[in-house]
C-alpha cells in the first residue's frame, strides 16, 4: 500500500471510530449540533482511541533495523522474536497522547519496552527517546557473577530519557524514575500500561495504578518505537489517544523520516 | 426528586460500564472479549479507559448544589446554563484524582466570569463564597478592558492556578503572581464556543484551549478531590462536559480533599 493510502486508511478509521463513539457514548452529540443552529463547531472535538496494533497486520508500522521476521501477528497478537536487537516506528510522529498497551513476557529475565517522542534513528542498535521499559521480573535474578545485584526497580516499569534525549525523574534511582509501587507481572502474564505523554510529562499506570513519570523531556514530539531486545515478548490491545498539539519547538521535535 | 445516594452511585457504575462496552465494541473491531477468549487467561488488570459525561443534557443527576441557588443552574437545549447569581459552585457527587476533562463553553455577557475547581474541597471561602483547588478560569474577553486597574491580557486565556490552600507551581508564571497563564491566547468572546481539554495527573495539569496545550502547572499540593463548576456574576453556558478517568495514583491522605 502506498504511504497515501495508509495515510487515508488511517484517517478513514480515525472518522469512523469518532462517529460510532459518539453515536454510541451520550447521545448527545449530534443533538447538540442541530441545536447550535449553524454556529460553527468549537474548534476541537473528543480525543477517541484508535489502534496502533489492528490485530492482524503491520499496517502502520515500519521496521527500522529489525528482521523480516522480527514482528509477526499470531491469533490477534503481536509477537516479537526479540532478534535482532532493534525497532519497528509508528509512521509518523504523536505530540501529545495516552498509549494504552498490554505486555506479555515469554522467557525469564526477558527484556523489552517502548520509546516515546524518539527520533527512531539507531545508536548502536537503539535509538533515542522516552524509554517505556518492559521487563520480565526474573531479569533482578541474572546478574552477572561477581557483579553488583540488580534493583528491583528495573523489572517493574522504569522511565527514563535515552541517548541525548533529557528528562526530569519523578522518582529518581539515576537518571532513571523508578515505580513507587511493584505492580508489574511475571512471564506469562498480561501487564497493562496507560502512559499519558503531554508537553514533556509522562505519567505512567502499571496494572492499574498510577506510579511513575518524568518531566521536561527535551524532545516530546516524535515517533514511537516496539523494542525487540533479545527475547519473545508479546503485545495485545495497542492503542492511543491522540490529543490536541502543544508548544513543542523545532528543537524539541525529532527529526522527520 | 429525592434520590439516594446508592441508587446514584450505582446508575452512574451501569452507564460507565456501558459506555466503555460500546467503546471497545465500536473502536477497534479488534474486541478486547476476543482476545480473552483466544488466550484463556486471566484478563489483564485494567481496562482501556473510556469517555462518561459528567453532565448528561438533561438535569442535573451526579451535580450537587453547594452554596447556590435553586435557579443558578438550569438545563435549556441539552445546555447546562449557570445564571451566575449568587456566586458559589455546584459540584460533582464524588471525588476524582487522575482524569481528562473535555467541556465546552459560551460566556454571554461582556466581562463574564466562571470557570471550574479541579481536585477541590467544594467548601466555600466564608468571604468570597468560593472553594480551594486548582481553579481553570473562563473569562469573557471584555474583562481585560473593564477598567477595573490594570489588567494582563493573560487574564482572560485560560490561567490556571492553586486557589486558597492549595499551592502548584506554575508552567508559565503570569504577571498574576502565582499563576500560570497560558501561551499563546485561543481563547474566544462571548457567543462563541470554547473547548477546554483538561489532563489532571499525579498533580500535574496540562491545558488546551481550543485545540492547543497552552498552559498547565505541577506539584499540586491536593491531587484528589470534587470537580466544581463555578457561577460568579455572569450567564454562562456549557455542553458536553465528559471525563475519561485515568487509574488511580498514589496520591497521599494529605493530598485528598475531605469527602464531604
Amino acid at each position: 500500500m502506498s504511504r497515501t493510502a495508509a495515510r487515508r486508511g488511517t484517517r478513514r478509521e480515525f472518522l469512523a471510530a469518532s462517529a460510532a463513539m459518539t453515536g454510541g457514548l451520550a447521545g448527545a452529540w449530534p443533538a447538540a449540533a442541530a441545536q447550535r443552529g449553524g454556529a460553527p463547531p468549537p474548534p476541537t472535538s473528543l480525543p477517541v482511541w484508535r489502534d496502533l496494533f489492528n490485530g492482524r497486520d503491520l499496517t502502520g508500522w515500519v521496521n527500522v533495523n529489525t528482521a523480516p521476521d522480527t514482528w509477526s501477528v499470531r491469533n490477534g497478537l503481536l509477537v516479537c522474536t526479540g532478534k535482532p536487537i532493534g525497532v519497528m516506528r509508528t509512521d509518523r510522529m504523536y505530540e501529545n497522547f495516552i498509549i494504552y498497551v498490554e505486555w506479555m513476557h515469554l522467557e525469564p529475565g526477558g527484556n523489552s519496552g517502548m520509546f516515546l517522542w524518539s527520533s527512531a534513528a539507531p545508536r548502536g542498535r537503539l535509538p533515542n527517546g522516552i524509554e517505556i521499559q518492559m521487563l520480565e521480573l526474573d531479569y533482578v535474578n541474572q546478574a552477572p557473577p561477581g557483579g553488583p545485584p540488580r534493583d528491583i526497580a528495573y523489572v517493574h516499569g522504569e522511565t527514563w530519557g535515552v541517548g541525548d534525549v533529557k528528562a526530569v525523574p519523578d522518582n529518581p534511582r539515576g537518571i532513571r524514575s523508578k515505580s513507587l509501587e511493584n505492580r508489574a507481572l511475571g512471564r506469562g502474564q498480561w501487564t497493562t500500561y496507560v502512559v499519558v505523554a503531554v508537553d514533556g510529562v509522562i505519567k505512567m499506570a502499571v496494572n492499574g495504578k498510577v506510579v511513575n513519570g518524568l518531566s521536561q523531556s527535551s524532545q516530546r514530539k516524535g515517533y514511537i518505537c516496539m523494542e525487540s531486545e533479545g527475547a519473545e515478548i508479546h503485545f495485545r490491545n495497542l492503542k492511543i489517544m491522540e490529543l490536541p498539539v502543544g508548544m513543542a519547538t523545532p528543537e524539541q521535535t525529532a527529526r522527520e523520516l | 426528586m429525592p434520590r439516594s445516594r446508592s441508587s446514584v452511585s450505582s446508575r452512574s457504575r451501569r452507564q460507565f460500564l456501558g459506555a466503555s462496552a460500546a467503546m471497545s465494541a465500536a473502536v477497534a473491531g479488534i474486541g478486547v472479549p476476543d482476545l480473552f477468549a483466544q488466550t484463556g487467561r486471566a484478563p489483564a488488570p485494567s481496562s482501556l479507559p473510556g469517555w462518561r459525561d459528567l453532565f448528561n443534557g438533561r438535569d442535573l443527576t451526579g451535580w450537587v448544589n453547594v452554596n447556590t441557588a435553586p435557579d443558578t443552574w438550569s438545563v435549556k437545549n441539552g445546555h447546562l446554563i449557570c445564571s451566575g447569581k449568587p456566586i458559589g459552585v455546584m459540584r460533582t457527587d464524588r471525588m476524582y484524582e487522575n482524569f481528562l476533562i473535555y467541556v465546552e463553553w459560551m460566556h454571554m455577557e461582556p466581562g463574564g466570569n466562571s470557570g471550574m475547581f479541579l481536585w477541590s474541597s467544594a467548601v466555600p471561602g466564608a468571604k468570597n463564597r468560593l472553594p480551594n483547588g486548582i481553579e481553570i478560569q473562563m473569562l469573557e474577553l471584555d474583562f481585560v478592558t473593564q477598567g477595573r486597574g490594570n489588567r494582563p491580557l493573560a487574564y482572560v486565556h485560560g490561567e490556571t492556578w492553586g486557589v486558597d490552600d492549595v499551592s502548584a507551581i506554575p508552567d508559565n508564571p503570569s504577571p498574576n503572581k502565582g499563576r500560570s497563564e497560558a501561551l499563546d491566547h485561543r481563547a474566544l468572546g462571548r457567543g462563541h464556543w470554547n473547548t477546554y481539554l483538561v489532563m489532571a495527573v499525579d498533580g500535574v495539569i496540562k491545558m488546551s484551549v481550543n485545540g492547543r496545550f497552552v498552559n498547565g502547572l505541577s506539584k499540586a499540593s491536593q491531587r484528589k478531590g470534587y470537580i466544581c463548576m463555578e457561577s460568579e456574576g455572569a450567564e454562562i453556558h456549557f455542553r458536553n462536559i465528559k471525563i475519561m478517568e485515568l487509574p488511580p495514583g498514589m496520591t497521599t491522605p494529605e493530598q485528598t480533599a475531605k469527602p464531604l
